[in-house]
């Protein structure tokens, strides 16, 4: 915490800044950049946004990576929230420490080898490569930050509310769609929009689990830069900018939203203390 | 010394516990309920009934099993052994949400996304009540703890007080059979929690209803309820009246546990005209007045039961009778209390007796002062005997 903004936090703070933002603002800055050389200024234009914006190659890419994206979203949180209710909730059960060992595994592993594993997986069980081993792929890693993300919010859950739900006449399954659901709802938001953001910049696994007809964004991206760094790229760079940016600040809005929220209740539970 | 009185029928546990309470068949029975937790035994082979409208109290220091029994009751743990019924009806196998019974919680427990009214009309959704008739008993249920235009509020717009009565009507609204309180008052500050005792007398009153609290708030339980069981490590120790609990109470524990007391071993003399005498280290000579259910041989060691404030505190010797004791101490210590005083006294023999007065008086024209010499004197009825 900045207590006095003195000479020594305000360099650390620009120097750390700069070092991270620096080089995507470069390229949001040459992707309005009318020149066609990506390293000389030639004045303000649009006019890359438009190319990009023509190119069916990459609008076809888009298509495919957000709906890869949305997909995979969808049921790393089911799946995530299924995995963190049975970690948080189930006490000790046989295998419980393997369990939780295994959820949290892929979060540290390389993507290489993750990419690489499943991608022996779907030659072994002979699954056809393209849109849907993708999604699995990127269901299974993101599954496991949506897991983390919902069980710490579960952590704080007070089970008395669905004890009381269950008391009024619930059975378990209606306890937890009414009750625990709507509660750990901005969670689950969060989980599916980061899972979304994960899936929308991943490159290396998407490389290892794609087919034919099955290019991702950023797999165009990277094989367009291979043949040299172009405008319309810099345009394309700073569009998936643009949408990651707006993924992760919504997701963190919901959860300050909530956090708030809870802060309100926390002081409500003091006050009638 | 075997008289028949309402007491000594209590005791034996099949008739009413006092003539305010006529005879109803039980509405529960614990019947030899032991609770395992791992190697843990929460609840151990414990049997208990409670009556159709009482205002029953489990009471005991936190691990005693009371929460246990509770969430047994409430279909939230299953018994390991035993059986509990419910109307005579056996509740082993019936799940929470089917149970007649229902639960006001410690920390309220009010869903935070759902308004006052959603909340309280939560339990006749769940039945698949009509739109208008959860309206009309949300209403009814708002009227009855006073929160009238407070329907469409949130909980955490609602202050400590409110959320209780929130809590209280949502329990309320299905007219179980039994309402389970796990430490209601227990987030209350002190006036607003002597308010809501008073409170929830009423609302039982009114409704009718059999009310079970969990609490280890002594004063709580004696104030509300028409019996009390005292908990001890998974065990019941008493199970009375509050007076009776209080006044004669099964062991020291029990004594100990409720109110403030004086814990005195004596040994037994033997008996002079319906006065037990007994004589106590230093040699003095007690009177007791024996309860019909003592077993008094002369000789035994037993422990006598004596409250503050069946104590005298004078600075002149009381005048001799063969039912009244004294000794004499030295004043050590005087606790103001505001209705009351209590003397700490140090008897010759080394002994600390605690004695409690009403200040009828105001404390400037007190007699007694700081290492006063007084006598304390208590009569042979005011004391009871409970096994060493």
């Amino acid at each position: 915490m900045i207590r006095r903004f003195n000479m020594f936090n305000l360099t650390s703070l620009t120097f750390g800044l700069a070092f991270l933002y620096l080089p995507l603002l470069l390229v949001v800055i040459y992707s309005f950049n009318d020149s066609r050389l990506v390293t000389v200024w030639g004045g303000f234009s649009t006019k890359w946004y438009g190319i990009v914006l023509n190119n069916d190659a990459y609008l076809e890419a888009a298509w495919i990576t957000l709906r890869i994206a949305f997909v995979s979203a969808t049921l790393a949180t089911v799946l995530g929230t299924l995995s963190a209710v049975a970690m948080v909730r189930a006490g000790s059960f046989p295998g419980r420490t393997l369990f939780s060992g295994m959820i949290f595994a892929p979060l540290v592993m390389p993507e290489v080898v993750t990419g690489l594993s499943l991608l022996l997986l779907f030659v072994a069980i002979g699954l056809d490569r393209g849109f849907w081993t993708i999604t699995i792929a990127h269901a299974t890693f993101a599954m496991c930050y949506a897991s983390v993300v919902i069980s710490s919010r579960l952590a704080s859950f007070d089970r008395s509310l669905e004890d009381a739900a269950l008391d009024l006449g619930c059975t378990p399954f209606s306890a937890f769609r009414q009750v625990t659901l709507p509660v750990i709802a901005p969670a689950v938001i969060s989980a599916w929009l980061l899972s979304f953001t994960l899936s929308l910049d991943d490159l290396v696994i998407a490389t290892f689990t794609s087919g034919p007809g099955s290019t991702t964004l950023p797999m165009k991206l990277y094989s367009s830069v291979r043949l040299g760094v172009s405008p319309e790229i810099n345009a394309l760079s700073t569009m998936l900018i643009g949408i990651v940016t707006a993924g992760v600040i919504t997701a963190s809005l919901v959860n300050r939203r909530q956090e708030r929220r809870r802060q309100q209740d926390h002081r409500a539970a003091a006050a009638a203390a | 010394m075997n008289f028949h009185d309402p007491a000594s029928a209590a005791a034996a546990g099949t008739e009413p516990a006092s003539p305010l309470e006529p005879a109803r068949p039980p509405l529960i029975r614990f019947e030899n309920v032991t609770k395992t937790f791992g190697s843990f035994t929460a609840i151990s082979d414990l049997n208990l009934e409670i009556r159709e409208h009482e205002f029953f109290s489990l009471l005991g220091p936190s691990g005693c099993g009371k929460t246990t029994m509770m969430r047994l009751l409430a279909g939230f743990e299953e018994v390991t052994s035993g059986r509990i019924l419910l109307d005579g009806q056996d509740l082993t196998g019936i799940p929470a949400n089917r149970r007649p019974i229902n639960m006001m919680f410690q920390s309220y427990a009010l869903f935070p996304h759902m308004s006052v009214a959603k909340n309280i009309g939560f339990g006749l959704k769940q039945d698949r009540w009509k739109k208008r008739d959860i309206q009309d008993r949300v209403d009814e249920m708002l009227a009855l703890v006073q929160l009238e235009g407070f329907a469409d509020r949130k909980p955490h717009q609602l202050s400590g007080g409110q959320m209780q009565r929130v809590a209280l009507a949502r329990s309320l609204a299905k007219k179980p059979k039994v309402l389970l309180l796990d430490e209601p008052l227990g987030a209350l500050d002190k006036k607003l929690r002597e308010e809501t005792q008073f409170q929830l007398m009423d609302v039982q009153e009114r409704l009718g209803l059999t009310f079970i609290i969990v609490t280890h708030d002594q004063d709580e339980a004696m104030t509300v309820s028409s019996r009390i069981a005292v908990m001890k490590a998974g065990k019941l120790l008493q199970t009375d009246t509050p007076a009776r609990i209080y006044e004669h109470p099964a062991s020291s524990y029990v004594a100990d546990f409720i109110g403030n007391v004086n814990l005195i071993n004596i040994e037994l003399a033997g008996m002079d005209g319906g006065l037990a005498l007994a004589r106590w280290d230093g040699g003095t000579r007690l009177a007791i007045r024996p309860q019909p259910e003592d077993v008094l041989t002369p000789g035994a060691r037993k422990t006598l039961v004596l409250r503050p404030e069946k104590i005298h505190v004078t600075k002149d010797r009381p005048a001799e009778a063969p039912n009244v004791n004294m000794v004499e101490g030295t004043v050590e210590e005087i606790s103001y209390t505001g209705s009351a005083s209590t003397f700490l006294v140090r008897l010759d023999g080394g002994m600390l007796i605690r004695a409690q007065e009403a200040n009828r008086l105001l404390t400037s024209r007190r007699e007694v002062d700081w290492n006063d010499r007084v006598w304390l004197s208590w009569r042979a009825g005011a004391c009871v005997l409970v096994d060493e």
